[in-house]
């Protein structure tokens, strides 16, 4: 599971009972969980393509196979316990199956991309592994306490190979730039949460200030442009055709 | 005279390389990025294009943006002053986009292409979409219609093309268009979205579902807009408020004059329509009858302006295959060319050849023959690939032994993927990146779109049929030259045989968006679907884009094998190669593989 920040296990210990208490919010998260791992199965699988190394491109590709797997398995146990879905027919059908990728491998580099995908790892474990005794303890009936249980010992070989692979590439000589690459991904995860709440805050503001301007602005010159310049009916014929085609005003953007 | 030509910033985002006037390379954006319609600006593409030509940015001599960002600009501050106040939701947001990001295209062109500004040229929206049809068409002359949403401030456009004035290159001239916001695409476009479909995505369903219906909404529809003798058309404004609201294309009026919209995600049955569905149904053939009603009259006045014997399409609207084919055997023209790509992307490849031919002058080259421009993997790296993986895989010695063994499976009920060459220019698989069926199997279409492509059970599936048989199952005009079924571009009838013998990619209407197979341009494809024919008698197949529902088109191994994975797929051919579905591994030999890694 690499392609979201993962809450830690001790928040899912407290909030689980509140987000996991009826049969259509815990299909609607096991769908979540599904549409998650099938991205990162995408993912693998492009890092695979890129790679030229042989020994990595098997690892990444089998990691491909068992998020797609897990893919599966989420979307099976999501349609047994809510066999409607929230809505019926294909769209509901579509909503299982559809993944997007984030080109992480092209977008990080390997160093970079095989420490994202161990703390991803990590911390997808250790969150399945809080749901399976969650779902353990209580009698949930769905059987989730065991799925969760052999997704999260799939997840140890994920976190395993990749923590191998890091541990590999420092003997080697390079432990400051996996040191490095560690923590980038630690910071771009802080920063990128710091940048989304940004972005929804300056979007309002930007938002806000073009509303202003628009009301105080645009009314004049709202009145004129109606005057003057109604709007056109029919053909309009005899526009520089021949303008067009020179590269003066090829040069132009207006 | 290296040029490319860019797409970008609205959707469908693609390079074109042009190179002394040879198409060299063009691809959309979202092959590589794997975002459907990718409206970024096409990074990945460039640097595909420059490098399957062997060249940099630095060899390039010019880079051209498929439209003039100010003059758009331009449009949408007057539409914001006309609609004052109406237009309040719309402002902040339309506005934030151009100040963030599209008001410096030209900065934004060189930071991301590594070009410099001087090499930066502009081509209006509609010119790129009319020398994307005109210059790549088998014409000397022609006259040119571009229809789609809106381009700057044209909507429509009709062009004369030529040889250039001093004989040299080739000359597009304007002759007349008509201005936002009366536009049959934005029509199309909201009625799209009345109907619970996605605009920019859902318009072939649309097409797709008018069949099911009647166009008994005429006089509805007739309230929604007038279209003039003239080829003009009026929009009245009252039903629609795409040109004032950011997420909602048509107004409560709209719903009481056609019913309620539909809601998006419902269920929809139009095969056994009753109810709301019939409504939806009848809806979408009312405005697939309007669209073709509106096409027509814009041919004639098109034919009346240039007295030219033949017509190039291209726009958003030119993907319009059954208002093609009506066009083509109604319209006042002898011969009609639609570009694969006559979308936005396909603006990218026009701006390209607009600055080779019209503005250098330099001399045409060969028509457009095939539309496999797109990015390769060679035999032997698909073998490292999936050697390397581990994915079992059987390699045959020569493409006939393929081809026989794929026209078995298929002959047999399977569903293959089929992944070869050069992957395609435009939104049809035409034999590259195809997932591929018997046609002749009843339920196989249902199959198909339940299964594997996950998208609704009432679409149809286009077959792809040999030249030489193209007579027997399909309703071609004999002896017309055809331009339009190699790129998939047209719906014929389907003939009383093929009717009998081809279920599968036979319509509800019996017609069929065929594509047909000539060897010369298109040989790899052609044999397959001749080991088919020489397996069954039918040189025909189900040939569906090797995507699943709301993706991308395949472009690499990765990708297909993604696909494959993800879908009820039987087989999977790369190149020479053949994978199979196979039960899952033992879990006591994934645990012992897992052993292997894990930590001490």
């Amino acid at each position: 599971m690499i392609a979201v920040a993962a809450p830690s296990s001790l928040m899912v210990r407290l909030v689980a009972p509140l987000v996991w208490r009826s049969d259509v919010k815990i299909a609607a998260k096991l769908e979540g969980f599904a549409a998650t791992e099938a991205g990162s199965a995408l993912d693998m699988l492009k890092a695979a393509e890129l790679t030229d190394d042989p020994a990595l491109r098997r690892l990444f590709f089998r990691h491909a196979l068992d998020e797609a797997r897990h893919a599966q398995l989420f979307r099976a146990a999501a349609r047994r316990i809510d066999p409607r879905g929230r809505d019926a027919g294909g769209a509901s059908e579509y909503r299982l199956i559809h993944a997007t990728r984030q080109n992480l491998f092209e977008r990080y580099g390997l160093v970079r991309f095989v420490a994202f995908v161990h703390l991803a790892e990590l911390r997808g474990e250790s969150q399945f592994r809080a749901l399976r005794d969650h779902f353990r303890a209580g009698s949930d009936g769905n059987d989730l306490g065991e799925l969760f249980a052999r997704i999260a010992r799939e997840e140890r070989f994920h976190v395993a190979y990749s923590g191998k692979l890091l541990a590999d590439w420092r003997r080697e000589g390079r432990a400051r730039e996996v040191w490095q690459a560690v923590a980038r991904v630690r910071f771009t995860r802080a920063f990128d949460a710091w940048r989304r709440i940004g972005r929804v805050f300056g979007d309002h503001a930007t938002r806000l200030l073009l509303g202003l301007l628009y009301l105080v602005l645009l009314p004049l010159f709202a009145l004129i442009q109606r005057r003057r310049d109604p709007v056109r009916n029919g053909w309009k014929r005899g526009r520089r055709g021949h303008e067009m085609n020179t590269l003066t005003d090829a040069r132009r953007q207006f | 005279m290296v040029i490319l030509g860019i797409s970008a910033f609205f959707h469908d985002a693609a390079a074109a390389l042009v190179v002394d006037g040879e198409v060299v390379a063009a691809a959309q954006e979202e092959r590589f990025s794997r975002k459907k319609h990718d409206a970024g600006l096409p990074v990945l593409a460039a640097r595909f294009c420059l490098a399957q030509a062997g060249l940099t940015i630095e060899d390039v001599d010019r880079v051209v943006f498929y439209e003039k960002p100010l003059r758009k600009f331009e449009r949408i501050l007057v539409g914001h002053l006309r609609e004052f106040p109406r237009s309040l939701p719309q402002f902040p947001r339309s506005l934030a986009t151009w100040l963030g990001r599209r008001l410096w295209t030209k900065g934004d062109l060189c930071r991301g292409l590594g070009c410099t500004p001087e090499q930066v040229l502009f081509c209006e929206h509609h010119l790129s979409h009319a020398a994307s049809a005109f210059l790549c068409s088998p014409f000397e002359r022609a006259a040119v219609i571009t229809v789609d949403g809106v381009g700057e401030w044209a909507t429509t456009s009709i062009f004369r093309g030529g040889p250039g004035s001093d004989g040299k290159g080739a000359s597009i001239e304007l002759l007349a268009e008509l201005e936002y916001p009366h536009s049959i695409g934005l029509l199309y476009s909201a009625i799209t979205a009345y109907l619970g479909f996605e605009v920019n995505e859902g318009e072939y369903k649309v097409m797709g579902l008018a069949p099911y219906g009647r166009p008994r909404y005429r006089d509805e529809f007739a309230k929604l807009c007038t279209v003039g003798d003239d080829g003009s058309l009026a929009i009245d404004l009252k039903y629609f408020s795409y040109h004032r609201h950011p997420t909602r294309s048509f107004t409560p009026e709209l719903e009481r004059l056609l019913g309620p919209a539909r809601v998006p995600g419902s269920p929809l049955h139009p095969l056994n329509a009753s109810g709301e569905d019939q409504r939806f149904a009848d809806i979408a053939a009312s405005l697939q009858e309007l669209t073709e009603r509106y096409l027509l009259a814009l041919a004639g006045e098109a034919h009346r302006l240039t007295g030219e014997p033949n017509l190039c399409l291209a726009g958003g609207v030119a993907l319009n295959c059954v208002a093609n084919r009506r066009l083509d055997r109604e319209g006042p023209f002898a011969e009609l060319f639609v570009q694969p790509a006559a979308g936005d992307a396909g603006g990218a490849l026009g701006a390209a050849l607009w600055a080779t031919h019209v503005l250098l002058g330099l001399p045409r080259r060969e028509p457009m023959k095939h539309a496999f421009l797109g990015a390769a993997w060679a035999q032997e790296d698909i073998v490292t690939f999936l050697g390397d993986c581990g994915v079992r895989f059987r390699v045959f010695g020569d493409a006939r032994d393929r081809d026989e063994e794929v026209a078995r499976r298929l002959a047999e009920g399977e569903v293959g993927g089929w992944f070869q060459g050069r992957f395609e220019w435009g939104p049809r698989a035409l034999g590259a990146r195809s997932i591929l069926a018997d046609p002749r199997a009843p339920g196989m279409r249902e199959r198909v779109n339940r299964k594997i492509k996950y998208r609704e059970g009432f679409r149809p599936f286009a077959p792809a049929v040999l030249d030489g048989e193209a007579a027997r199952w399909f309703e071609l005009d004999g002896g017309k030259p055809d331009h339009l079924t190699p790129f998939m571009c047209s719906v014929v009838p389907v003939t009383e045989e093929g009717q009998q013998v081809l279920p599968s990619v036979t319509h509800v209407d019996g017609t069929a968006r065929v594509q047909r197979i000539e060897r010369e341009h298109n040989p790899v494809f052609y044999d397959l679907v001749d080991a088919f024919r020489e397996r069954t008698g039918v040189g025909v197949l189900l040939n569906t884009s090797m995507n699943l529902k709301d993706e991308p088109l395949c472009a690499s191994p990765a990708e297909a094998y993604g696909v494959f994975v993800r879908s009820d797929l039987d087989f999977l051919v790369l190149e020479r190669c053949l994978v199979e579905k196979r039960p899952e591994k033992h879990h006591e030999e994934r645990r012992e593989e897992r052993h292997q890694w894990r930590a001490s």
